[in-house]
């Protein structure tokens, strides 16, 4: 049985495109789109990416 | 499309309670129970004490030295942290799905991750309500390992091709009762904390709760979009749940807080990644 797969951004970009994905339904809610820039942050902090540069595409 | 009644049925189907869990629970009434009467108890049960040892030396605790009897968990940790313990494991070992669209060491990682999660928005609050944050996270989805485990065909074919569009409304019309609603009634079945009970069965509607558990059931809700967000395992579909304010607001925290919350929260499922590798 083929099992579904979590899903595991690898990069921040990955993480972005997911947690605006994820969020899509809810991102009208003001706290939602601050929460989404946290999960962005914290993401990247655990990537060992301490400049923010890297990510505005 | 199945009928409620028909689930319901199959409830009585699934296996009971494991005995070991029966005689803990009667042992929550009451506040003099000793560290050897409860290692008595979950010492018949080999299965269950390994995966609560297992738990109890992971990092998660921060117990330095090693434990490796009950009765030294139940001293360091206290009746209420290792009944929870062994409920949780208890369930996910009971219900294991077979062959299954479902990784089970994802939904571990997502539940155990809700749990985490619950645990860190309920910080203001007392030791025992953030206990119960824990295990009702823990236990939220428990609904869908039900699905998973009376009928692995039918979870197969509703999940695998619509795990990213899927919601309870959907759920309830194609298996005649929503996972949220079936964890529910398995919670009654095995008599679980009311507090638990109410956060498997509102944990997409926290509106819904009775005011007494709204905090609890509003922190799981949001720690569910919260785990969601962060892709922190999997639990056989990714739809999101609505954002409550009314739930956010009764937490009384800043937005700002989640970045320490979930900085935290997540080192604390990362460091308990070897439990999930065997469930
Ligand atoms: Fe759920
Ligand atoms: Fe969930």
């Amino acid at each position: 049985m083929q099992k579904r797969q979590a899903i595991a951004p690898k990069t921040a970009e990955e993480f972005d495109k997911h947690v605006e994905k994820y969020l899509s339904m809810v991102l009208h809610h003001e706290e939602v789109q601050q929460m989404a820039e946290i999960a962005k942050k914290v993401f990247r902090k655990r990537l060992g990416d301490s400049s923010d540069t890297l990510r505005n595409n | 499309m199945e009928t409620c009644n028909s689930i319901a049925e199959r409830l009585k189907d699934l296996p009971a309670m494991p005995g070991v869990v029966i005689r803990l629970q009667s042992l929550t009434k009451r506040d003099d129970v000793g560290s050897r009467e409860v290692a008595q108890i979950l010492e018949k049960d080999t299965a269950i004490v390994a995966r609560v040892l297992k738990l109890v030396n992971s990092p998660f605790y921060g117990i330095s030295q090693g434990v490796s009897s009950i009765e030294e968990a139940v001293a360091i940790l206290g009746f209420n942290a290792l009944h929870q313990l062994a409920l949780s494991t208890a369930v996910f070992h009971t219900l294991a799905p077979g062959d299954s669209v479902l990784d089970i060491n994802d939904f571990w990682r997502h539940s155990f991750g809700v749990g985490t999660i619950t645990k860190h928005l309920c910080r203001g609050q007392s030791k025992d309500t953030q206990n119960e944050a824990m295990m009702g996270g823990l236990l939220h989805d428990v609904g869908r390992l039900v699905f998973a485990s009376a009928d692995a065909e039918k979870f197969n074919a509703f999940y695998y091709e619509r795990a990213a569009v899927t919601d309870i409304e959907d759920e309830a019309e194609f298996f005649g009762v929503d996972h949220q609603t079936v964890g529910a009634l398995l919670a009654e079945k095995w008599n679980f904390p009311k507090s638990i009970t109410h956060m498997i069965g509102k944990h997409h509607c926290p509106e819904q709760a009775p005011e007494a558990y709204s905090l609890l059931v509003g922190a799981v809700s949001m720690a569910d979009l919260l785990c969601h967000t962060m892709a922190v395992g999997f639990s056989a579909s990714s739809y999101a749940t609505d954002f409550s304010c009314a739930a956010w607001q009764q937490l009384n925290l800043e937005i700002s807080d989640l970045e320490v919350i979930l900085t935290d929260a997540l080192s604390e499922i990362d460091d308990a990644e070897h439990i999930f590798s065997s469930p």
